[in-house]
């Protein structure tokens, strides 16, 4: 089966003051459809940097980045962005709602940069409303609801354009225990249904709902390892 | 469309939600918008848009200028003979100038301004009556019978808009005229003035086959297609060259062929004024885009962790773009509304405070064409603001929870005040000289008392006074009644009154003094008289340096006394006393003894040096004009006061007769109406650049502040003093403020030559203005940036050090 992502000799550098710094070197490494593996490693290790080289946020970096078979380092920016569009949903460990809009418009705002008509697309946040069991808050805005309702409006926001990928960076950072074990199991379920996640964790309890962790440290990959028990 | 409307939705929402943000921004606009609105209004029809005529840029003004008379004149006899044998337009016309009052007699008379025109005047100016025809070229013949075309605005006022209204005779100055048209609503005269009726010239050929004195006309023609001004004015020289002879060779030497549009005819003296006006608001306009770009690159710094998601989320950078400029665009689009009203207010404050002469005035109207150019102001200026702003593209970290520093924001803004000091300081400068020349002029020396002192014009109808005696004795019984009214220091009548208006004119080698050396014929150039009554000079508080004013006993028909000016007595008799020396001031007029030298006062404008005059006492005489007069009061009660009397005692006399009525400062303060009006606007813009460039000081310090609080929590945790800060931030302040000073400067170095010809006695490299300009700049810098520096002061460590 053909990897859904294959990166090879990825580097990522900052030049500051003529000397060149590294973040990433020479990562090489793949990820299956269906897969849920988790990116961790000490603070700087370069995790959230692969995760948004991985969503196509960011485009300076050398190497080999294959998503789905498509070569994305011979992408244009705009044949990114459409790839970015279509195939993968971010979870933050922020939320990142976006603070003027209510829930409902929150949900329906990456349907509409993906040009889906507005019945559509009207219909699609009423699915996922009552999927995730948050219809009565939907004229609400994000700073009406607790850290683990928006996290959870994050999530399906992430989920409503059905993508192929979620990308989560910390994704339980900012909640308490019971409501990142919620989140996580979220997260559980999606990926059995086929979705392929990574998720940026500091967490080994998080980490443990994974298939496989990969260490990262000052920019390299150390360690692979896979996870036998898987939490459920 | 959907995701257009959801963008403009989501826009209006978050303009909602910064309602502070919102209001500086839209009133910032709004304040730019209207001004530029207001200006345009006026400014265009004057530069940009077309006459009221076809074709109009085929129209010309044709004819002689001489130094006594700046405006195109021809003589009714060359006229005809040009007429006759010119080759380059396709019809010629003229008309007498000032026109003359007529008064609509029969029931309700009223005095109307009528127009004496050629029957070719219509057709050269390419103008329809809508209703009716033109006169034809019988009418316009001396002794046709009396024929007139209306106007719009009469026909409507005064005959109800009547259709009928054509072929009935009406009464004008008591004589029965037919109305044979009606003149479309736009038809307005070439030059400055109204008039409400179109009468024909009927210039009489036969009697003008002589060497009599001609009448004065104004021509225009239209140029056939293809020819030029150039060309036109070549192939005239030949016609020109033939009429100089019959001119004095007093006049000759000055005297040059004129071919000009009609549109540099009209707006001559307005043109420079109109441009450096409409300058100056763009530059207003731009400080105002420049202050809204500036709040906006500062929000969409607030807002980077948004654009961010929204970029995450699969936002193009273009879609990112679109929303940005959406925004802007609404601001740009609510204050161009906001500026459409303002604009509205401003251009009747123009109207209620301008000078007269200014072409166009009551024309200019927020009309489609205005508003237009509103909307293209709100659109451009919009995508202009909006631009910085939706350029930049929000950087991944911000989505770790990483801070990104976008320091390229940060010096954009930095660039944009600095552009605004500069913007402000050329404005400001530019304030400060018409500022300097406005006090110069207005502390001319005017060589009168112009305190407690009104003036009254008064014009009698020649049908109702058609002969000498009966103009003369109307301003007598008038004066003796005047005379009676409590509170009158001094009376005086004048056939002109200084200082416009112009006076009558004698070449200065006529006048014949005995023992002094001849001048050649035609040299000297002009020396202007006014015929005055023994009570002028007090009245108007001119004061007789040596010998005595007129007395009564001069009035009498075989006195001839004369009183000279300074300058020209001096000029005259050049070391010598005049008191008591003969005079004739015209070859065929009588011998003139001077009887006193009264002081020189200015009697051609405040630019101009006092020319030589002299005065004669004003009384019966064949060569005299009686049927207009000036009346001069010198009161001790309020001048108003006074002027209620007046138009009463006038209207005891003869209801009829119009009284306009001034107050000398009033007429003074006409002669310094226009730099004022101009200093006045350049000022009230240069004051609105500089409270936007003090609100974008305010706003980047602001911005700089809250971007280093975790730097200065780190300096204040190491050791620094809030001192130490202040002078950080300052410093800062200082060293692009300076920067947009300097380059400010060297803006008005260029920018201000353009105020050159609005200046009087003050020259545009004047350091003062430039120096007032730049320390008041430099203060309002100041304290716009005392307030967030003193902040900055105030950070608490802890605070700052927890500081995201």
């Amino acid at each position: 089966m053909e990897p859904l992502i294959q990166l090879r000799n990825m580097e990522k550098v900052y030049e500051a003051g003529g000397s060149k710094f590294y973040v990433l070197r020479r990562v090489s490494l793949e990820i299956q459809p269906g897969e849920f593996v988790t990116f961790m490693g000490p603070s700087g290790a370069g995790k959230s940097t692969l995760l948004s080289i991985i969503g196509m946020l960011d485009g300076s970096w050398t190497g080999e980045y294959y998503f789905n078979g498509e070569p994305v380092h011979r992408l244009n920016v705009k044949k990114r962005n459409e790839l970015h569009k279509a195939n993968i949903g971010f979870v933050f460990q922020s939320y990142h709602l976006i603070d003027n809009l209510t829930v409902f418009e929150n949900l329906e705002i990456p349907l509409s940069y993906k040009n889906v008509p507005h019945k559509e697309r009207v219909s699609l946040v009423c699915d996922i409303l009552d999927r995730f069991n948050i219809v009565g808050k939907k004229d609400l805005f994000p700073n009406q609801l607790s850290g683990g309702q928006q996290q959870l409006v994050g999530v399906a926001r992430a989920v409503i354009q059905s993508p192929k990928l979620i990308l989560a960076d910390e994704p339980t950072g900012n909640l308490h225990s019971a409501q990142g074990e919620e989140i996580m199991e979220l997260f559980r379920k999606l990926n059995e249904a086929g979705t392929s996640i990574i998720q940026v964790t500091h967490s080994e309890r998080n980490a443990a709902y994974s298939h496989r962790v990969i260490q990262l440290k000052d920019g390299w990959v150390v360690s692979e390892t896979s996870n036998a028990a898987r939490v459920g | 469309m959907s995701s257009l409307w959801q963008d403009i939705r989501y826009a209006l929402r978050m303009l909602a939600n910064k309602p502070a943000f919102t209001l500086v921004a839209v009133l910032t606009l709004a304040l730019g918008i209207g001004a530029t609105s207001a200006v345009f209004s006026v400014v265009d029809r004057i530069l940009f848009r077309s006459l009221p005529y076809s074709h109009d840029e085929q129209l010309v003004s044709v004819g002689l200028f001489a130094p006594i008379e700046p405006r195109e004149f021809m003589l009714a006899k060359d006229y005809l003979e040009w007429r006759a044998e010119q080759k380059p337009f396709e019809s010629m016309t003229t008309f007498t100038p000032g026109g003359a009052d007529c008064d609509l007699t029969g029931q309700n008379p009223v005095r109307l301004n009528c127009a004496l025109v050629e029957s070719t005047f219509l057709t050269t100016f390419g103008i329809e009556p809508i209703l009716g025809r033109n006169f034809t070229k019988e009418e316009d013949r001396p002794h046709a019978p009396r024929v007139a075309l209306i106007t719009y605005g009469l026909w409507r006022s005064r005959f109800a808009g009547d259709p009928a209204v054509v072929g009935r005779s009406i009464s004008v100055d008591g004589q029965p005229t037919t109305v044979v048209g009606v003149l479309p609503a736009e038809f307005e005269m070439p030059t400055p003035g109204k008039a409400d009726m179109l009468v024909p010239q009927a210039l009489d050929e036969a009697s003008l086959e002589g060497n009599g004195p001609q009448g004065i006309l104004r021509a225009f023609a239209r140029l056939k297609p293809g020819v030029t001004i150039a060309q036109s004015l070549r192939a005239l020289e030949p016609l020109f060259e033939r009429s100089l002879p019959q001119y004095g060779p007093e006049f000759r030497d000055g005297l040059r062929l004129s071919v000009r549009s009609l549109r540099d005819r009209q707006v001559a003296d307005s043109k420079g004024a109109s441009w450096v006006l409409l300058g100056s608001v763009m530059a207003v306009l731009l400080v105002a885009c420049t202050n809204v770009a500036n709040l906006l690159l500062a929000r969409t710094n607030s807002r980077q962790k948004e654009l961010a998601v929204r970029a995450a989320l699969g936002a193009s950078r273009a879609r990112l773009a679109r929303q940005n400029l959406t925004e802007s665009l609404l601001l740009g689009i609510i204050g161009g509304t906001i500026g459409c009203w303002l604009a509205y207010s401003l251009l009747q404050l123009f109207e209620s405070i301008a000078p007269e002469g200014i072409p166009h005035l009551q024309q200019a109207s927020l009309d489609a064409r205005v508003v237009l150019f509103t909307v293209g102001v709100s659109l451009v200026s919009g995508t202009l603001f909006g631009l910085a702003p939706a350029m930049r593209h929000p950087a991944p970290e911000v989505l770790a929870g990483k801070a990104s520093r976008q320091t390229s924001g940060g010096l954009l803004r930095q660039i944009l005040v600095a552009s605004q000091v500069a913007i402000s300081l050329i404005l400001l400068t530019g304030a400060g000289l018409l500022l300097h020349s406005l006090w110069r002029l207005e502390a001319v020396p005017l060589g009168m008392d112009t305190e407690s002192v009104m003036t009254s014009r008064i014009t009698l109808a020649k049908y109702r006074y058609p002969s000498q005696q009966s103009q003369v004795a109307f301003f007598k019984e008038l004066l003796s009644r005047l005379r009676q009214m409590p509170g009158i220091i001094a009376i005086g009548i004048s056939d002109t009154l200084p200082p416009f208006g112009g006076s009558m004119a004698t070449t200065y080698s006529h006048i014949e003094a005995p023992a002094r050396p001849s001048v050649p014929n035609g040299g000297g150039g002009m020396v202007g008289w006014r015929s005055v009554t023994p009570g002028y000079f007090s009245a108007l508080g001119v004061p007789i340096v040596r010998g005595r004013a007129f007395s009564e006993a001069d009035t009498g028909p075989s006195e001839n006394p004369v009183i000279l000016s300074e300058a020209l007595a001096k000029r005259l008799f050049p070391g010598e006393d005049p008191l008591g020396r003969s005079l004739r001031m015209e070859r065929e007029g009588p011998w003139r003894q001077v009887v006193g030298i009264a002081a020189d006062v200015r009697n051609n404008g405040l630019r101009e040096p006092s020319d030589p005059e002299y005065y004669v006492p004003w009384k019966m005489d064949p060569a005299g004009h009686f049927q207009e007069g000036y009346i001069t009061l010198r009161t001790a009660i309020h001048p108003e006061t006074v002027a209620k009397r007046l138009r009463q005692e006038t209207a005891r006399l003869d209801p009829s007769v119009p009284v306009t009525m001034q107050t000398m400062k009033q007429r003074v303060g006409k002669l310094s109406e226009r730099p004022r009006f101009n200093a006045m606007l350049l000022t009230l813009f240069a004051g609105m650049g500089v409270l936007m460039a003090g609100i974008g000081i305010y706003g980047v310090v602001g911005f700089l502040v809250s971007q280093r609080t975790r730097e200065i929590g780190v300096r204040l945790a190491l050791g620094a003093s809030p001192r130490t800060i202040m002078k950080m931030v300052m410093a800062n302040v200082a060293r692009w403020t300076i920067a947009g000073a300097l380059l400010g400067l060297l803006g008005s170095w260029y920018a201000l030559k353009l105020l050159r010809s609005l200046l009087f006695e003050v020259s545009v490299r004047d350091p003062w203005p430039a120096a007032a300009a730049l320390l008041l700049l430099l203060i309002a810098a100041f304290l716009a940036a005392w307030v967030p520096a003193r902040r900055a002061m105030r950070v608490d460590p802890i605070e700052a050090l927890r500081y995201e």
